[in-house]
């Protein structure tokens, strides 16, 4: 008994994994298909239609000419009468079709797959004959065939309507659109305007699904977004970049949800390439700025920068360690100031060391390209929050100063240096006004002389503070210390913490998809788009810009956002043209060059048919408006 | 309070270091799993000073045994293994999916009926090898020279059909590599698009 119990037991565990095996297939072929065709009376240069019909299984589906991320598309192979010729397969809109992650094309349920029959003669017969191979997948794929034949002239039942109904789901072929694709970073861009894709006055467009025709240009499996530009002309459609090379042209489906209801389009978009500037490019750098006046600018650069508002809190902070210990020796007080100096001008040379060694070895950067890459901006962040917690007391920052309990008011030398380093940290968001031009001269030096126009920087950013710390009577004329300082050192903790918020948007920008806007008004930097514009005549005003650049936000803030100045823009039909050089991008690195500038803001303004004028680093409405329309009697500097 | 800092410092340093996808002429992605038939761990970077063969594998899809019946792969695998190559078959059907293995009498007993001759065979269930390699299909192929360098990506030869008989008329994208990496010559076509099942994910 109890080894028939064993022996049971035993073949039910030997069952069990067979039972687990997978499902019982439908019977083969599981596609079932016929030939479906309509040529009662075939005539010479006439078409007729020829078209299998595939029904399939519950969740079953074959695919379209483009597979997808695996599969294989279906084909059809034709024996025909001689003087009969076929065409490839006019496609249905596919279905996307998604399996853990595997994104593919193709159909389920049924579809009819039309091809035209093109006839060279009259009075054609025979037997049309068809071998067609599929790859039909639910969980499991199986490749099948079969071949279909049928006598011409003549007609399967009811294939005129069938056809009809599958031509009819074939996207419309546009023949009117002007599409381009561009690649911009990690993102591939498809963008058309055109009145059949765009029509005026059409509803607004509320869903997109781009079907690519060729693979791996984009990839199939990561979101796509879309943006219609504001007059609804235009619209992109932005994807994350796949591994295949950049065709000439690519083709796809576009299919447009208007009022609920989808609209197939096959569309070609050419690739709009970023190539070297046109031949009337921008003027070669000045006669180069001498090394002197490269050092003095970055001095007079890096004392400006003590006011800006990256850099005015860290200076607040060391002048209050200062008035702390005002009673402490006039040498103890010029070792901080020389430690802090110290701090200051290591940092600007090691950063700037690293770029110069980083073009060297070939990457088309310049200043601010630490905040490029989203690592660094991750690293900045943590440390504004840290200085943050640090300046609202909520704990100490033995970790950054390597000294028991030091804070950033304490007067240990390390600290100082420390806090140096700091400052230059959170200074490279802000460009004061003379830095860009002794930063843009330091393209044309070689190393040791770029490095000493760096060392310059530092030397003026961290004058102010040596100054106080060496000369005994500016340390007189500090307030003496008090519990005021707790409340100041809070306040200063507001900035800081603002900083770390725009910060943690410029993480996003650098790591989210954002697609440039297209329309009559607005366009991302592209060159040839640029020489294109000019030569029309179009005004173009060129926006160097990057997310992290704090001088960047604000002028545009403050002189090309507000309504009045785009309404201004779009009356003088001025093209403002945005260099995006968040992420690093050679094209704008090297636009940048061409204006002897190694760093953004950069603001360029292209009269019609005249030289580009090169605007202020600082940007004012009054401004902008006079480059582009000048007070009569006025010259055009 | 420091604590939470420093675990947030982490994550937003994990969040922006990406995971890197596969790239030709990048470093291949690590992994690291354990040989189905010895049971020891398998590492790409311990296999540095070798070259090194992927080869997405599901025993069920036809496409692989378009290759396995007729005894093609298993001679890619042998003659590889006999100039020193490294050959990793890698099955990351999840649980409950076409193809998948349960352990390692299961996986001894596929590599058998085959007659397979790769040197490890590794079970990647939960699908990390897949995914951080990007493997869409059986077969998928990735070829990784002795640096650790990824060198080749994709179809295992330019015919995508179920066909054994297209394997002899079709080139094979494996052996080229392989022929390209031997002679110290660049590889001619790096990157293709794989063609096959898709892999069976859960």
């Amino acid at each position: 008994m109890r080894n028939l119990l064993r022996a049971a037991l035993l073949c039910l565990t030997l069952a069990a994994p067979v039972a687990e095996a997978a499902e019982a297939l439908p019977p083969s072929p599981i596609a079932k298909t016929e030939l479906v065709l309509d040529a009662a009376q075939i005539t010479a240069d006439g078409v007729v239609w020829a078209g299998v019909r595939f029904t399939l299984p519950e969740h079953w589906h074959i695919y379209w000419q483009n597979p997808g991320d695996s599969g294989i598309p279906t084909t059809f192979s034709w024996q025909l009468p001689e003087g009969l010729s076929a065409d490839a397969i006019i496609w249905p809109t596919p279905e996307r079709i998604e399996t853990s992650g595997i994104i593919n094309y193709g159909y389920s349920n049924s579809v009819t797959l039309p091809v035209p029959l093109t006839a060279a003669r009259d009075g054609i017969s025979g037997t049309v004959s068809v071998t067609a191979k599929w790859l039909v997948c639910k969980e499991t794929c199986i490749p099948e065939s079969a071949t279909l034949s049928a006598a011409v002239p003549g007609s399967t039942p009811g294939a005129a309507a069938i056809l009809a109904e599958a031509i009819d789901a074939a996207p419309r072929v546009v023949t009117d659109a002007n599409a381009a694709y561009w690649v911009k970073g990690e993102e591939v861009f498809f963008g058309i305007t055109g009145p059949t894709l765009m029509p005026s006055g059409a509803a607004p467009v509320t869903g997109v699904r781009f079907f690519p025709q060729q693979d791996g240009i984009a990839t199939n499996n990561d979101p796509q977004t879309f943006k219609v530009n504001a007059d609804a002309t235009a619209l992109t459609v932005a994807m994350k970049r796949g591994t295949a090379e950049l065709p000439e042209s690519w083709t796809g489906v576009l299919v447009l949800e208007r009022e609920g209801k989808p609209q197939a389009f096959q569309v070609t978009a050419a690739h709009q390439a970023v190539v070297q500037p046109a031949a009337d490019a921008p003027p070669a750098p000045q006669a180069t700025t001498t090394l002197l006046a490269a050092l003095g600018l970055a001095f007079l650069g890096g004392l400006l920068l003590n006011i800006m508002p990256c850099v005015l809190p860290i200076l607040a902070l060391k002048a209050l360690a200062l008035a702390k210990k005002a009673e402490a020796s006039r040498a103890a007080a010029a070792r901080q100031g020389v430690a802090y100096t110290a701090g200051v001008v290591a940092s600007f040379l090691l950063i700037a060391g690293g770029m110069l060694a980083l073009k060297a070895s070939g990457a088309a950067i310049g200043w601010g390209f630490q905040l490029q890459h989203s690592g660094f901006v991750a690293v900045l962040l943590v440390v504004m929050l840290l200085v943050s917690a640090n300046l609202l007391g909520l704990f100490e920052l033995p970790v950054l100063f390597g000294t028991r309990a030091s804070t950033l008011d304490e007067n240990k030398l390390a600290g100082s240096f420390f806090t140096g380093v700091l400052a230059v940290l959170v200074a490279t968001p802000c460009t004061a006004p003379f830095m860009a031009t002794a930063i843009g001269a330091t393209l044309t030096f070689p190393a040791p002389q770029a490095l000493a126009v760096f060392a310059a920087l530092g030397a003026g950013m961290a004058a102010p503070f040596l100054l106080i710390s060496l000369l005994p009577g500016a340390r007189r004329l500090l307030p003496k210390p008090g519990k005021w300082m707790l409340r100041f050192k809070q306040f200063l903790a507001l900035p800081m913490l603002t900083t770390a918020a725009w910060l943690v948007w410029v993480l996003v920008q650098l790591s989210s998809t954002s697609t440039a806007q297209v329309d009559a008004h607005h366009v991302p930097y592209s060159a040839t788009e640029l020489a294109r514009l000019r030569d029309a005549g179009t005004p173009v005003l060129v926006d160097a810009t990057a997310a992290w650049c704090l001088t960047c936000k604000v002028n545009e803030r403050v002189a090309l956002k507000p309504e009045a100045m785009q309404q201004f823009f779009r009356e003088k039909q001025v093209t403002l043209m945005v260099a995006d050089w968040t992420a690093s991008d050679p094209a704008i690195t090297e636009y940048l060059a061409g204006f002897g500038r190694n760093g953004v803001p950069l603001y360029v303004y292209y009269p019609p048919h005249a030289a580009p004028v090169v605007l202020p680093q600082i940007l004012t409405p009054a401004l902008v408006r006079e480059a582009i329309d000048p007070p009569q009697g006025y010259p055009r500097s | 309070m420091l604590r939470t800092l420093l675990a947030a410092v982490a994550g937003i340093l994990l969040a922006t270091g990406a995971v890197a996808a596969p790239a030709i002429g990048k470093p291949a992605p690590d992994f690291k799993a354990l040989d189905a038939v010895t049971g020891k761990p398998v590492a790409l970077a311990d296999l540095k000073g070798k070259t090194v063969v992927l080869e997405w594998t599901n025993p069920e899809c036809p496409f692989v045994k378009k290759f396995y019946s007729a005894g093609k792969m298993q001679q890619l695998q042998a003659d590889a293994v006999k100039d020193g190559v490294v050959w990793v078959s890698v099955n990351s059907s999840a649980k409950g999916k076409e193809g998948y293995l349960a352990d390692a009498a299961a996986a001894k007993a596929a590599i058998a009926t085959a007659g397979a001759k790769q040197s490890h065979y590794l079970l990647d269930a939960e699908g990390t090898i897949g995914h951080a390699y990007g493997a869409k299909t059986t077969p998928h192929m990735f070829v990784i020279d002795k640096e650790g360098t990824l060198v080749y990506m994709g179809a295992i030869d330019d015919i995508e059909s179920a066909d054994a008989a297209d394997i002899a008329k079709a080139n094979n994208y494996v052996t080229a590599a392989l022929t390209a990496l031997k002679e110290g010559k660049p590889v001619k076509t790096p990157s293709t698009k794989s063609y096959g099942c898709f892999v069976k994910y859960h």
